[in-house]
């Protein structure tokens, strides 16, 4: 089977693709209290499978949770407790910006990882929230759940259009002003090119009680730009081109300092328990699911 | 420091496109290109508000630097030590014409110029160059420009003066073009050298070039055969009369001997007193002479020896006439003027017919006929005079009218040479009607007056006038008409045209086709066509034989050159002109040689500094490639 790569958005994911996402699941580093019954473990206690203490029993307790064997040692009655299995909030946050369209690759390769994750979500019965951004929140779609909403979400996320500036400050407030009241974990998906904004944004949502999952999306040539000269550089997101005479040496610079930004993102991120991945547009997204984003222990 | 390759203006033309080119690459490699970065705020931040390094108008110094260095090593540059000098170029001419070959005392003119021109080499530095051109007729380079003192000196050991004259202001000019256009730093002396036996005028250029001129040898005493020329005798009788005239060029009386003799016999002497600058003439009545080749000597009184130091004027060749006698027929009433006229024709003999007793058979044998009246027909070449139309006539003659107003005779016609009929007088003429091909020799308004035809090789001429009834049998013009008509029907017009044969000048031969020719000295050549004749240019004055066996002519060919018998020429003072007999070389010369001027090793930096400036403009070309593409 010719690898599925992640740029190729207009191509369907094909059956075997699906069937291996469907042994996968968004593995959170924090508990998260949920609303309906599902397959994540809840801080809850309740029904789940997963014992977590004894209490003395209480006068209304359900009696299948009664500790038998513990009565018959000591004739004390106590009921067992476990762990409530409830849904997960994953909110997925797209960088609709134009800089995520100045490469097509690049666009497609976001949609198409957001919509992989998706499908895991959905297949593990979690809500899954779809919104874009670039100068604040675009677009929010309500709360998808279960397989069938899979479709929808595919939908929304190939209707998405790139434009506008990055402005993650402004996102990050929008976003917790509308869903700070829940909990849950935020997959954003960008450039990271809000070179002042992102870090901000970052906290301001650690703060709100998110766990956040940076996915960094970057193209081979912004990682290694090859351009040697004279040039005029325009930046998608508007603004005026400016000259640069391009060096080897000032190229040596430009990729040293994209790697420090790279790095600096990464380790606010781990500092604040939260996850980086930096996604290569033109990497197969097989790979990239099944090896890089397991690697990370970011899929189980 | 001196380029010693390049002028100033070439170093600068050189220097200003290279320059150019340079920044031509530095406006080029501002040629901007747009690209859309989304990492552009990263661009932004590293770059900040840098434009154009600095380094990169730097690197534009530093290749005009090399540019300049470039250009500089182009240019072979030379730091003169103490005693460095320009180096010379010298164009020296060599006259080795006739008169080169003047003894005087010891040595010729031309073995002292040659001592001369040794000299002068010697004298060269070893950077310093020359160029040899031997002054004949025409300029003869004999070499390159070269610093190459043995072989100079060969070439002036070989060269040998040629029998003829020169030409001074081809050879000056030649030898000044050379100069001017010789690939030679700016700072180089250009001079231009003459050695000859007499100062010559030089022509001026737009590049500035010393001249130089040498007189060798000195003013010495000169006799020389100025003319010499045989003609038969009247009426076709075998001799002829043979003139000779003997010239003394020199400042001084001079005795000498003439001499008149074939190869093998004296035909007689005398002896000759001439006054300084003067000449004498002499005339003798030869009959009896079997060989037909004549020569004329002057040698010394007592016949011992040359007559002077210059023996190729000091003899003359000449051919004895054959003896001819032309049948010419004359049909007349009775005009005694055409009888007589035509009597004075040498070689010639006349048969005299009334119009009555003309019958065709009278025409057999003669080579030409005069009709005076009468118009018949002619096998052979005829004059009419006042030709009546008749069936026989060839001429349409109109009615008869009155003379108008007479226009100039056509002078480039044989038979109208040297004649001036303009106020010619006659009772009436008749206008006679040209073809196409004829040649109308006199006319007034109304028509033609004398016309000459040719036609399939015959010769014709008609007069439209009566002789008894104009005043033409008065005038001069007259007998020398009758004679250019003679002439030119027996075909001795253009020969007699030609004059004294000189060695050096182009000789007409009769033929058509190459024709094999031995010149005095054994040597056989062939004749080249030219214009549809045949001709040669002989060298040497002597007899030439013109083909082989019975069928041979002798042509002979005169040294009749004034110019090169002249023995002083112009030797007058001016600048540049020295006088030279012997001696060292005078200064102006050898000014700027420096023999004493060690020949130093090529210094190896200019090379070096190419080489490196080679491999610098090729790292910037890979440079500029690899910022650019």
């Amino acid at each position: 089977m010719a690898p599925t790569t992640a740029s190729d958005f207009s191509d369907p994911f094909d059956a075997e693709f699906l069937a291996r996402l469907e042994r996968l699941h968004l593995a959170s580093r924090r508990i998260f209290s949920g609303r309906l019954h599902a397959l994540h473990v809840s801080r809850r206690l309740g029904t789940g499978l997963e014992f977590v203490d004894h209490r003395p029993y209480a006068p209304g307790d359900d009696l299948r949770l009664l500790d038998w064997n513990l009565y018959a040692r000591g004739e004390r009655l106590y009921t067992k407790l476990f762990r409530q299995e409830e849904d997960r909030n994953l909110f997925f946050l797209v960088d609709c910006s134009a800089s995520m369209a100045a490469e097509k690759a690049k666009w497609d390769c976001t949609r198409r990882l957001a919509a992989a994750l998706a499908y895991i979500g959905l297949y593990e019965m979690d809500r899954v929230f779809l919104c874009g951004f670039s100068e604040g929140l675009t677009m929010v779609r309500r709360a998808l759940r279960g397989r069938r909403a899979v479709m929808e979400a595919l939908h929304v996320l190939s209707s998405l259009n790139a434009s506008g500036r990055t402005d993650l400050r402004r996102t990050a407030r929008e976003f917790i002003g509308r869903f700070g009241a829940l909990e849950g974990m935020v997959l954003i998906f960008t450039d990271g090119l809000d070179l002042d904004g992102v870090s901000t944004a970052l906290d301001a949502l650690f703060r709100a009680g998110f766990e956040v999952l940076l996915l960094h999306v970057v193209t081979p040539s912004e990682m290694n730009p090859d351009r040697l000269g004279e040039w005029r550089l325009a930046d998608p997101e508007g603004g005026r081109p400016h000259t640069v005479h391009l060096t080897r040496s000032l190229v040596a610079r430009y990729r040293k300092a994209f790697a420090e930004h790279s790095a600096r993102l990464r380790r606010h991120l781990v500092s604040r328990r939260g996850a980086y991945v930096r996604v290569a547009s033109d990497t197969p997204l097989e790979e990239l699911i099944l090896r890089e984003l397991r690697a990370g222990h970011l899929l189980g | 420091m001196q380029l010693t390759r390049l002028s100033a203006t070439e170093f600068t033309l050189v220097f200003s496109g290279a320059v150019l080119l340079l920044l031509l690459a530095y406006l080029l490699s501002f040629r901007r290109r747009t690209a859309v970065v989304a990492a552009d705020p990263i661009w932004r931040r590293l770059v900040g508000r840098r434009r154009t390094p600095f380094r990169k108008l730097l690197a534009l110094l530093l290749q005009a630097l090399i540019a300049l260095l470039f250009c500089l090593a182009l240019g072979d540059p030379r730091f003169p030590a103490g005693g460095a000098r320009p180096f010379v170029a010298q164009a020296m001419v060599l006259d080795a014409s006739a008169s080169m070959e003047m003894r005087e005392g010891s040595a010729t003119r031309f073995e002292r110029m040659q001592e001369l021109a040794r000299q002068a080499i010697e004298a060269m530095g070893p950077r310093d160059r020359m160029l040899l051109i031997s002054m004949e007729d025409s300029p003869r380079p004999l070499c390159e420009w070269t610093g190459d003192k043995a072989r100079l000196r060969e070439l002036v050991e070989r060269l040998q003066p040629v029998p003829l004259p020169d030409d001074a202001p081809q050879a000056a000019r030649f030898a000044r073009s050379l100069l001017e256009t010789a690939d030679l730093p700016p700072q180089a002396r250009r001079r231009l050298v003459m050695l000859s036996d007499r100062f010559h005028p030089l022509p001026e250029g737009p590049v500035e070039v010393e001249t130089v001129q040498v007189a060798v040898g000195i003013g010495s005493e000169n006799l020389s055969l100025g003319a010499m020329e045989l003609r038969a005798l009247r009426s076709g009788a075998a001799g002829a009369e043979l003139f000779v005239e003997v010239v003394n060029r020199g400042k001084s009386a001079r005795s000498a001997r003439l001499s008149v003799h074939t190869p093998d016999n004296l035909l007689g002497s005398e002896l000759l007193q001439l006054p300084a600058g003067g000449r004498l003439s002499r005339a003798w009545l030869l009959k009896g002479i079997a060989e037909r080749r004549l020569m004329a000597t002057l040698s010394s009184a007592d016949m011992s020896g040359p007559a002077d130091g210059f023996a190729l004027d000091d003899r003359a060749f000449g051919l004895m006439p054959e003896p001819r006698a032309r049948p010419i027929l004359l049909v007349t009433a009775g005009n005694l003027y055409l009888e007589k006229v035509l009597e004075l024709y040498p070689g010639i003999q006349v048969r005299r017919l009334s119009p009555e007793s003309l019958t065709p058979a009278a025409l057999d044998g003669v080579q030409a006929a005069v009709f005076d009246g009468v118009c018949p027909a002619s096998p052979v070449p005829a004059l009419y005079f006042a030709p009546v139309p008749g069936p026989q006539c060839e001429w349409e003659m109109g009615p008869e009218e009155p003379l108008r107003q007479l226009q100039p005779l056509r002078g480039d016609h044989p038979v109208s040479r040297d004649l001036n009929l303009v106020d010619l007088q006659a009772a009436g003429a008749r206008r006679i009607r040209p073809l196409p091909s004829d040649r109308e020799l006199l006319a007034d308004a109304a028509g033609p007056l004398i016309l000459a035809r040719e036609q399939d090789g015959l010769k014709r001429l008609a007069v439209g006038f009566d002789l008894a009834r104009s005043d033409l049998p008065l005038r001069v013009a007259f007998p020398m008409m009758l004679h250019n008509a003679l002439r030119w029907f027996l075909g001795e017009a253009d020969e007699a045209d030609e004059g004294p044969r000189v060695s050096g000048q182009v000789v007409d031969v009769p033929g058509t086709e190459p024709r094999r020719i031995r010149d005095p000295g054994g040597q056989v050549f062939r004749t080249f066509s030219l214009g549809g004749r045949q001709r040669f240019m002989p060298r040497s004055p002597g007899f030439y034989r013109l083909g082989e066996g019975r069928s041979e002519e002798i042509i002979p060919v005169n040294f009749f050159l004034a110019q090169e018998s002249d023995p002083v020429g112009d030797r007058s003072d001016g600048p540049g002109r020295i006088r030279w007999q012997e001696g060292p070389p005078p200064p102006e010369l050898v000014a700027g040689f420096d023999p004493a001027e060690s020949q130093e090793a090529e210094p190896p930096w200019p090379r070096v500094l190419l080489a490196v400036v080679w491999l610098l403009f090729f790292d910037w070309v890979f440079f500029c490639f690899r910022i650019l593409f």
